[in-house]
């Protein structure tokens, strides 16, 4: 059984009194293991598409199956869980808590989660493959946009969950480092998780198991 | 519970990352509290102080000279020393009267501030056998015989070190100390006539004439009566006024009436101040938090990816502002303690109404109540201003980032 389903997902918004498709009826599974890469232009949904997946947003029609339960069913504690220990989302844009360290950033979701915190040794692998080892202890506004990336993207990956989400994560980083990125995405996929990134570098779609493109609200099959 | 405690130490981190929103948030805080404890001490010691003003006035009328009203006021109400005579004559004429129970006359002069004396005071001779007034205040532990000349000090008189008053080069040693009684006699010095004489008699070898201590039996300066329920005050005042004229009435229930007039204009001004600056504390925190919380949006958008509910938001954002709320308020109850107890006298002297200090449960009552009432202030604001994120949709989207 697959991990996550998106049957029939719709999301309507409103623009100038019309309302417009920013989802339009998009049917999708992924399967662990499995490394999809979605890209589109800028506009086309893409965004919308993951925040439906992670319940984040609310489909106007349609639904999101995770475990084999839709998520209109379970309740936003419940949700929240999910989100906390088993998809793990690398949104769009800057998403450390600007309080905490990057160290604490990273171990954050184990502070407020009920998962087991995970060991110093994996937490500096993990860091050390992204070369933030010694940013660990500094605060995030003392961090670069692309330090910052690769915290964020640390945070994701410390615990290999069952998917992890990804919204152009490497859109500030250099050539080496965007593919070290993907990298440990495929490692890990190859582990198991299934992984799901956004991208807009077409250099980087080698490295998926899947190719999709969204193209104005629906997602068409490319590879 | 550890789920408290992370939303505690997040809490704490957040306050301390932006210490400057944060520094305001508090004096806001401060501000509230320290107002409500220092308005609520003020206004218990006032109604404290009317309050034992009417238990320990014994005397339902007092004569005095014509043109010395304001004069005697002043004496009961803030000591000021003052001293007024008239013939004694008006004291055994109104001790005769019906419906008079009770008629005792004092003597009033005063003592100064230079060498020859302690303080400036106000002294008071009056008459052991008949007094009705001062007897009943008297300590119980302490004699109230002052045929030996012995004096009796009100209870904001401080004697000398070695326990003694001196007037006019002489100390004369304490027999007792009157409770307090928030009235002007707190200041005052009694005694019997024979001291008074000798104390007039060295005032005149000082220079400092009152009148001719040779004829002071011939003069009082008040006459104080208690009369019978059923006797008409009015009346037994125009009896009076026919038997001895050049006098005037002060009649106790309209003095404290007047005072309880007073007082209430001061406790308006208390209310308003204290309501502005309520509100006052109230919006600027809920303005504060709102700020913060607009400009955390993205940052509560995080917290949901991560995998914190919407419950567990609140809850930090609920920590912050219970946090927030209770450290202003003890700073400002600390403050507050700092105002309403050092600066006790002045506050009484320059309020010019009876003033007493309210019981040290009653202040510890007021400084909870103060801190109580800006942590609810903290945690209401900080709800609210997360509640009306909660409802946004951007909430918990991203695009905020793009
Ligand atoms: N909350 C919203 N309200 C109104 N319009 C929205 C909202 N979120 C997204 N949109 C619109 O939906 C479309 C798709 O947006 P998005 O999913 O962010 O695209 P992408 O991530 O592919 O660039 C865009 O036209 C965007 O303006
Ligand atoms: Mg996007």
């Amino acid at each position: 059984m697959a991990f996550l389903e998106a049957q029939k997902l719709v999301k309507e918004y409103n623009r100038r009194g019309k309302t417009f498709r920013a989802v339009d009826d998009i049917d999708f599974t992924i399967e662990p293991g499995d490394f999809v890469m979605i890209e589109g232009e800028s506009g086309s949904g893409k965004t919308t598409f993951l925040n439906l997946l992670t319940g984040l947003t609310d489909p106007t029609s349609g639904a999101v199956i995770i475990d084999g339960r839709s998520l209109k069913e379970t309740g936003d504690k419940e949700i929240s869980k999910i989100r906390n220990q088993k998809i793990k989302y690398i949104p769009q844009g800057e998403s450390l808590l600007s309080a905490l360290t990057v160290r604490e950033n990273i171990l954050f979701p184990f502070t407020i989660g009920g998962l087991e915190r995970p060991s110093e040794e994996r937490l500096l692998e993990v860091s050390d493959k992204l070369g933030i080892t010694d940013l660990l202890d500094e605060y995030p506004s003392d961090l670069s946009g692309g330090e910052m990336r690769r915290a964020t993207i640390a945070r994701a990956v410390i615990n290999k969950p069952s998917l992890i989400i990804a919204d152009e994560p490497t859109g500030s980083l250099d050539s080496a480092n965007t593919f070290k990125v993907m990298e440990i995405f495929r490692d890990i996929a190859s582990e198991g998780t299934a992984v799901i990134v956004v991208t807009h570098q077409k250099e980087t779609l080698g490295y998926a198991t899947r190719v999709l493109e969204m193209d104005q609200g629906s997602l068409k099959e490319v590879v | 519970m550890s789920a408290f405690n992370e939303s505690f130490r997040f809490g704490i981190r957040n306050i301390r990352k932006r210490p400057y929103r944060s520094f305001c948030l508090v004096l806001a805080a401060v501000i509230g509290s320290y107002a409500l404890f220092v308005g609520l001490a003020l206004k218990a010691s006032l109604n404290n102080g009317i309050g034992r003003m009417q238990e320990r006035m014994g005397a339902d009328l007092m004569i005095v000279p014509e043109s010395s009203e304001i004069e005697a006021r002043n004496i009961l109400l803030t000591g000021e020393p003052e001293f007024f005579y008239m013939d004694v004559a008006v004291a055994t004429a109104a001790a005769e009267i019906e419906g008079v129970e009770c008629a005792t006359s004092q003597f009033y002069f005063t003592s100064l501030s230079s060498d020859c004396c302690s303080t400036r005071v106000q002294l008071i001779a009056f008459d052991p056998d008949t007094d009705f007034v001062i007897g009943p205040w008297i300590d119980e532990r302490v004699t109230s015989d002052v045929s030996n000349g012995s004096v009796i000090i009100g209870s904001e008189v401080t004697p000398l070190s070695n326990g003694k008053v001196k007037f006019y080069g002489n100390e004369y040693s304490v027999a007792g100390k009157l409770g307090e009684t928030a009235t002007g006699l707190d200041h005052s010095v009694f005694m019997s006539r024979d001291t008074m004489h000798g104390i007039l008699n060295d005032a005149k070898d000082k220079g400092y004439q009152f009148l001719n201590p040779e004829d002071d039996g011939a003069w009082v300066s008040t006459v104080l009566l208690r009369v019978s329920d059923d006797a008409d005050i009015t009346a037994v005042e125009k009896e009076i006024y026919n038997r001895a004229g050049g006098i005037r009435f002060i009649e106790t229930d309209k003095l404290i009436s007047d005072v309880a007039v007073k007082l209430g204009s001061v406790e308006n001004i208390i209310n308003v101040t204290l309501t502005v600056l309520l509100v006052f504390s109230f919006l600027t925190m809920i303005l504060f938090f709102s700020v913060i919380f607009h400009e955390r949006k993205k940052e509560f958008a995080v917290l949901r990816i991560l995998g914190t509910s919407s419950r567990r938001i609140c809850f930090f954002s609920l920590t912050e502002g219970i946090t927030i709320g209770a450290a202003g308020g003890i700073i400002g109850l600390v403050l507050g303690i700092l105002t309403v107890f050092p600066f006790n006298h002045y506050i009484e002297n320059s309020l010019d109404v009876p003033y007493l200090m309210p019981s040290v449960a009653a202040v510890i009552l007021y400084g909870m109540i103060g801190v109580l009432v800006t942590t609810l202030f903290g945690s209401l604001s900080s709800f609210l201003s997360t509640l009306s994120l909660a409802h946004a949709e951007t909430y918990y989207t991203m695009r905020t980032g793009e």
